[in-house]
């Protein structure tokens, strides 16, 4: 049926051995970003010997990733926390240059929103999230737990 | 029944004969006289080809897209292209008229009833060879547009007019 409907309309005046079609890419405004640790834990075990202090836990092992298209984009980071006992710090390693401008070291000291990477804009990007804990003498024992958020946002 | 003589039996097969030899000739004088014509038959070069639908939607929204790879896509396989062709050694090229697309488009027939897909397309305003081989058939592929985004590319709309040629190969 259809060859025959083909070659009945090739007999058709004016028909052609072209065609055209019209098609429109339309992209939108994305932004995306990972983290590829869930969960991770800071343990504070170890004190110096001379003052007897503890020393500060370490964590580089998570990898934050992210795309935009957009520009003027920044990222934050906010924690759930408004009142740690203990101190956490932050700064994003090995951002490239192409990809945005880290801010430097931010304290989780509350629940507010903190710039970690700045001036982000049509670009993909990674780097490594270097979280720092420590604790004073008097700060005690115990176990606290932030949620972290990291938000890829308008300048 | 009375005995018929021989003389009228002669007389009967005698008449019987010239009665059918009459007849025979009567019949061959009807075929007397005959006539003819020519009939040319001529089946012209065909070289047909369309697609399903005239136009074709295709957006990049980010879902799916991976965070930190620098690559976003779209892909559609709505609609079909459709040919009917009578010579061998022919072919269907593609091409659009955007000059200068801020996205790459790529195109590519899939699972064609006759002829071989060429390798997936990257369109420009070249006609580059889609579907090889496809002489003396009529046939359908579906077409797979596939759109590609760069972060560093941003926002926009490219709008295509792209054409299908049938060539010869």
């Amino acid at each position: 049926m259809m060859l025959l409907s083909l070659l009945v309309s090739a007999q058709l005046p004016g028909q052609e051995s072209s065609t055209e079609q019209t098609l429109t890419l339309q992209v939108l405004e994305i932004n995306k970003i990972g983290i590829n640790k869930n969960a991770m834990t800071l343990v504070i075990d170890q004190a110096s010997l001379e003052t007897g202090a503890p020393l500060p836990a370490v964590n580089e092992e998570s990898m934050l990733v992210w795309i935009t298209n957009g520009e003027n984009k920044k990222i934050t980071v906010a924690s759930n926390n408004p009142t740690p006992r203990f101190l956490v710090e932050m700064v994003a390693l090995e951002v490239p240059s192409s990809a945005g401008t880290p801010t430097p070291e931010i304290v989780l000291s509350d629940n507010t929103t903190k710039d970690l990477v700045v001036g982000i804009s049509k670009a993909s990007g990674k780097c490594r999230i270097k979280l720092t804990a420590s604790a004073k003498i008097s700060d005690g024992v115990g176990t606290e737990t932030h949620i972290i958020t990291y938000t890829i946002t308008g300048s | 029944m009375r005995p018929v003589s021989p003389t009228k039996r002669r007389i009967a097969l005698s008449s019987l004969v010239i009665l059918l030899f009459g007849f025979s000739a009567q019949m061959e004088a009807q075929v007397y006289g005959t006539s003819s014509h020519t009939v040319t038959v001529t089946v012209a070069t065909i070289n047909v080809v369309q697609v399903s639908s005239g136009s074709v939607s295709l957006s990049i929204i980010g879902a799916g897209v991976p965070a930190g790879q620098d690559q976003m896509t779209a892909v559609d396989q709505t609609t079909n292209l459709l040919w009917g062709v009578n010579s061998s050694t022919k072919k269907i090229t593609v091409s659009t008229n955007l000059a200068a697309p801020t996205f790459t488009l790529n195109v590519l027939a899939l699972n064609p009833t006759q002829g071989t897909a060429a390798p997936e397309v990257t369109l420009s305003t070249v006609a580059t060879d889609f579907l090889l081989n496809i002489g003396r058939s009529s046939g359908t592929c579906t077409l797979r547009y596939t759109g590609i985004a760069l972060a560093s590319q941003g926002m926009g709309t490219d709008t295509h007019t792209i054409t299908f040629t049938v060539a010869t190969q």
